[in-house]
């Protein structure tokens, strides 16, 4: 019997060609749109150049000193480029006057402007991007000054301009180890997370399932409840087929993400793949749940559902991923139990780690929310008799 | 005007799911806008990096100077010099930036056979990008005094090195109106908001206009003698109502935690630019509800769509991070130009026609994109009413 | 006893949709279980069934005791819902092999069950359709159809012939009289008095949630005192010639409305002739007339009164 469900069960899937088609379509939609979004961040195409003022007093002792730094960084406003590409970190606005500088500035056209008084001074209306580069500019600058300074008081002028020079090139003195073989990038987590999500999502087809099952949801689930076998094996017999459906899309997910997006996810596809397996189960098991539990309309149901696991997904750093870590640091509780955090953690533990342990340690908590929601169900579905139909 | 009520008793039927709905993801904006509190203030407070320093090289008074300028700037993390540990904590963020000084490093400082010293962080983050640079900054420095004050003692240098790099450029705040540039960002409040009204909007439609599109009562509809656009007129503006509703509701949660500064000049116009993108999500979702029939592909849909275009269009990746091609391909999208204007509108300081014609022009596109949407949405309904729907069968 | 009810009552809150109902159904019968919308029908058949909870009552199917877990019992229930509840993704033969599936394992045994299924449904050149390309009739006919592949020594059918034309609605109460013959004793529900009038060998009226009489067809026309009716056009008749038809045996009402006599009779199939003498004899010149035999229909308002039920 319960072959012959599942056989059946799986044919019926098959067959609702238009929910197969977007449940396929739309994380690699996504997954597209990440994949141009982080693309372009990670090869820095998209630092701006950044606009200032400058308004030169001619109080300012290194004014020249400083002119000849500026400029090496800069398009000066008459040979202005648009290419924020190559070295270009300004571009340069003269002003008059302070009054013309604050006009810009008000205006919106410049971020700051950098007033050479007796000292280097910068004005902004508020920090951001723009501001914080003129600042580590002009701090650099001071801080270079003041070396050279200290050096001609301690030697009393002995040294030469080009023993200088030489000097002052700036060496690296910081060299990456990487941790594991893999280098710690947090971009990965998006997709991760991405496809945390498509697992979770097999939790609306949980909410169907439970809501065939339910004598009081539908003419079909009555029908269902007078056979002669108990509920818990039609169930799982349902359910199996759902679960191995949801696992066949989610494994054309992650192959597109993995060979087509070229996203890293570690060398062992193998445990991705029941990584892939447990979220799909515990996708299901969470839906039937929240199916089960709830007492409301399958589409309240299946609202409620996309909304919480929208909210894991964020939690878990989906739209942001400082996000995963300060509920990390805040709230590990949340993070704890957050089954899309979890999904997350074990997918980067197998990119991140040498060794499995945090793998499954993330596997060991799928499986006991799975069990939880599991045993919830069966003792709500179990209840056979209903108060109206 | 019978449609027009069935359609707020369908609403009403629907309204606690649509509230919690609403609840989750207004959850999230509120959460991400308290979150990001940091990043507006004009103080230009450092962000201090979860720091690890393991020291192997002893008690050089170069690396007891480096580290005491580090600590100064970052936060201490403690971890254990365990691979494993040390992969845990980057893991699990306790630290950020593990910073390995290895022995005899001060030895061999500026001659040949000179060391590294080794950094493990999590990518390129900004905080590490800025303890890589305090390191640069203080090494190249006292290497300038090593190299060239001859034999200058080290505690001096160190004296002279600390007095260097500690200096920096005075930054003072002009003379615009800047009480408002404290607190919360608002700006980031809007973007964010952008998520809300997309996913909240196209699921309630679907919600809602999901029974007026059953077959059996669409037709019966069709039969009854309302033209067909007169119908989509009446549910269009039934939806205008909802739509308007949630965009009060974000208003008033944006009022919640920024009071008074929601009406100020620049408030007002966001406020008005989220009205604009209000109604371009309205269409979109009139559009959603007519292509995309089944239940939970809908859901996808309304969380695909919302999900794509605010990263697409900045809102959760800021927008100057964004390529010039990943922008273009924003540009097709509402989303982009609403966050464009927030994002412009939070620049301006002053308000004239001049300086507004970058916002005026987003609020424009914003605007032809809703009625380009809607005007495909009533040319489909139009287009389905008279094939008939005959493929679909009959049950 | 195939199954037994007694004293069975439900509530919906304030509602009381089952007040005391008693039922028998002894084995090859095909009992009619009929009454107004809202009867209590449908509720009386889930209870039966298990699927409701109640508040009181014993119930009893093939002399065990009925349970949600009595799947011993359900193997024997053949059951056709009042609302079709078929897969749309499954085509005719799949749903009928999946439901057939529940009840019997043997793929070979089940294979030869779906067919006979089919052909009894009358659903032989629709076997490869989907559910949503059926006509009304049709989509019936695979309800019953995955009801009774699994040859039930048990079947209920709840109203199984709303909104079908005609011709399927009898080839649907032939099939049932054939499963009859099979062996299959029969719970029917309907509305329909011509329905129950022509198929079942014993009825049951509900109203208001419980049987209010019971019996054979013949037994309940005689017990509410309805024969025979005659109606003729009399044109000109006399005083006297009314009071002698009304004097005449067996005659328990005689009307005259304008030029129509109507007379009817207390018992009995041949009071027609009687009436027919009377005129011949008195020289009453007549018009048309005829006789009818009072019809379930009679007795269903007689006994449940006339007013619309549906909004009770």
């Amino acid at each position: 019997m319960f072959k012959t469900i599942f056989f059946y069960r799986s044919k019926a899937l098959l067959r609702s060609k238009e929910t197969m088609f977007w449940s396929l379509l739309f994380p690699m939609l996504l997954g597209t749109l990440f994949y141009f979004t982080f693309t372009n961040i990670l090869e820095g195409e998209g630092f701006e150049t950044v606009p200032v003022g400058l308004v030169d007093t001619g109080q300012y002792e290194n004014e020249e000193a400083f002119l000849g730094a500026l400029e090496s960084v800069s398009g000066m406003d008459d040979e202005r480029t648009d290419e924020g590409s190559g070295d270009i970190l300004f571009n340069v606005t003269k002003a008059e006057n302070e009054e013309e500088a604050e006009k810009l500035l008000s205006e919106g056209k410049i971020s700051g402007y950098i007033l050479l008084g007796e000292d280097i001074g910068l004005v902004v209306n508020k920090s951001g991007y723009g501001a914080t580069i003129i600042k580590s500019f002009l701090d650099y600058f001071k801080q270079k000054m003041s070396t050279v300074e200290n050096l001609m008081e301690a030697t009393a002028g002995k040294i030469t301009p080009d023993q200088l020079e030489e000097a002052l090139q700036t060496r690296e003195y910081v060299k990456e180890i990487k941790v594991s073989e893999e280098s710690p990038n947090i971009v990965v987590n998006y997709f991760y997370t991405l496809l945390a999500m498509s697992c979770m999502f097999a939790s609306m087809a949980g909410v169907a399932e439970i809501t065939g099952i339910q004598a009081n949801q539908s003419p079909l689930a009555a029908r269902l409840n007078i056979v002669p076998a108990p509920k818990l094996k039609v169930f799982l017999g349902s359910a199996a087929a759902l679960a191995v459906i949801q696992t066949a899309i989610i494994a054309l997910v992650f192959l597109f993400l993995a060979l087509v997006l070229r996203v890293d996810f570690g060398k062992d596809y193998l445990l991705t793949m029941l990584t892939n397996i447990a979220g799909v189960i515990t996708g299901i098991s969470f839906g039937t749940a929240v199916g089960a539990v709830l007492r409301a309309g399958e589409n309240l149901k299946t609202g409620i559902c996309s909304a919480l696991v929208m909210l894991g997904c964020y939690l878990a750093g989906m739209m942001d991923v400082q996000m995963k870590y300060r509920v990390q640091a805040n709230m590990p509780v949340i993070a704890k139990i957050n089954p899309v955090n979890r999904l997350t953690d074990a997918y980067y533990s197998l990119y991140y780690y040498d060794t499995n342990g945090r793998y499954w340690q993330n596997m060991a908590a799928l499986g006991i929310m799975t069990l939880i929601f599991l045993t919830v169900t069966f003792l709500v579905i179990r209840r056979q008799q209903y108060e109206s139909i | 005007m019978k449609v027009f009520s069935a359609y707020f008793k369908v609403l009403r039927k629907n309204i606690v799911g649509i509230a919690i709905y609403m609840l989750v993801f207004l959850v999230v904006v509120i959460f991400s806008t308290l979150g990001n509190q940091s990043d507006e203030t004009t103080g230009f407070e450092e962000t201090k990096t979860a720091l690890t320093i393991i020291n192997e090289d002893g008690d050089h008074a170069m690396t007891a100077g480096l580290i005491a300028y580090l600590q100064e700037h970052s936060v201490s993390a403690e971890v254990k010099n365990d691979r494993e540990m040390i992969q845990d904590a980057l893991f699990f963020r306790v630290t950020e930036y593990v910073l390995r000084i290895p022995e005899g490093f001060s030895e061999n400082f500026g001659r040949d056979g000179e060391l590294s010293l080794e950094k493990t962080a999590i990518g390129q983050s900004f905080g590490s990008v800025y303890v890589d640079s305090m390191v640069n900054r203080y090494l190249n420095t006292w290497r300038v005094y090593q190299e060239l004050a001859g034999d200058m003692a080290p505690d001096k240098i160190q004296e002279y090195v600390k007095e260097d790099i500690e200096k920096e450029a005075a930054v003072s705040l002009g003379s615009g109106d800047t009480s408002e540039n404290h607190g919360y960002s608002m700006s980031y409040y809007f973007n964010m908001a952008a998520y809300s009204t997309l996913s909240v909007i196209i699921i309630g439609v679907c919600i809602v206009m999901g029974s007026f599109y059953q077959k059996d009562l669409k037709r019966r509809i069709q039969c009854s003698p309302i033209r067909t656009t007169k119908m989509n007129v009446i549910l269009a503006g039934a939806n205008l109502i909802f739509a308007f509703a949630v965009f009060a509701l974000n208003i008033l949660v944006g009022f919640v935690i920024f009071g008074r500064k929601i009406f100020s000049t620049a408030g007002i116009f966001m406020c008005l630019n989220l009205f604009i993108f209000t109604i371009a999500t309205l269409s979109i979702s009139m559009l959603v509800v007519l292509v995309v029939k089944s239940k939970a592909a809908q859901n996808a849909a309304a969380n695909t769509i919302s999900l794509g275009m605010c990263f697409l269009g900045g809102a959760f990746v800021p927008q100057f991070l964004l390529g010039d091609s990943i922008k273009l391909l924003a540009s097709f999208t509402p989303a982009y130009w609403y966050i464009k204007a927030n994002n412009e509108i939070d620049l301006l300081e002053t308000y004239t026609l001049d300086t507004m014609q970058g916002i005026l022009t987003c609020y424009a596109v914003e605007a032809g994109f809703a009625v380009a949407i809607f005007s495909l949405a009533l040319f489909i309904s139009k287009q389905r009413a008279m094939a008939g729907y005959s493929s679909q069968g009959k049950q | 006893m195939v199954i037994k009810v007694e004293n069975l009552v439900k509530r919906y809150g304030e509602l009381i949709a089952l007040d005391h109902f008693n039922m028998e159904l002894r084995e090859g019968e095909i009992l009619g279980l009929l009454g107004p919308n809202g009867s209590g029908k449908t509720t009386a058949i889930n209870c039966i069934l298990s699927l409701l909870k109640y508040d009181k009552g014993e119930i009893q199917v093939f002399d065990k005791k009925m349970s949600p877990v009595a799947y011993d019992i359900k193997q024997d229930i053949g059951i056709v819902m009042q609302n079709v509840a078929v897969f749309n993704e499954l085509t005719v033969y799949e749903n009928i092999d999946y439901f057939c599936s529940l009840y019997v394992p043997d793929k070979k045994k089940r294979q030869e069950m779906v067919e006979e299924a089919i052909a009894f449904a009358g659903l032989g050149e629709f076997r490869k359709f989907y559910p949503h390309k059926l006509s009304g009739g049709l989509l019936r006919r695979l309800n019953i159809a995955c009801g009774i592949a699994h040859k039930p020594k048990l079947v209920i059918l709840d109203e199984p012939t709303v909104a079908v034309d005609p011709q399927s609605r009898n080839n649907i109460l032939e099939g049932i009289v054939k499963l009859n013959k099979q062996g299959a004793t029969i719970l029917y529900t309907s509305h329909y008095m011509e329905e129950v009038d022509q198929i079942c060998t014993r009825i049951a009226i509900m109203d208001r949630g419980k049987v209010i009489s019971s019996g054979t067809n013949e037994e309940l026309k005689s017990m509410i005192g309805l024969g025979e009716k005659i109606t003729v056009d009399v044109p000109g008749i006399s005083r006297e010639a009314v009071e002698g038809i009304r004097a005449l045996p067996n005659i328990s009402k005689v009307e005259l409305s304008g030029n129509t006599l109507v007379v009817k009779s207390k018992k009995g199939r041949n009071n027609l002739g009687a009436v027919l003498h009377y005129l011949e004899d008195h020289n009453i010149a007549f018009g048309k007339l005829y006789s009818e035999l009072p019809t379930l229909n009679d007795v269903f308002l007689e006994i449940t009164g006339k007013e619309l039920r549906d909004n009770v």
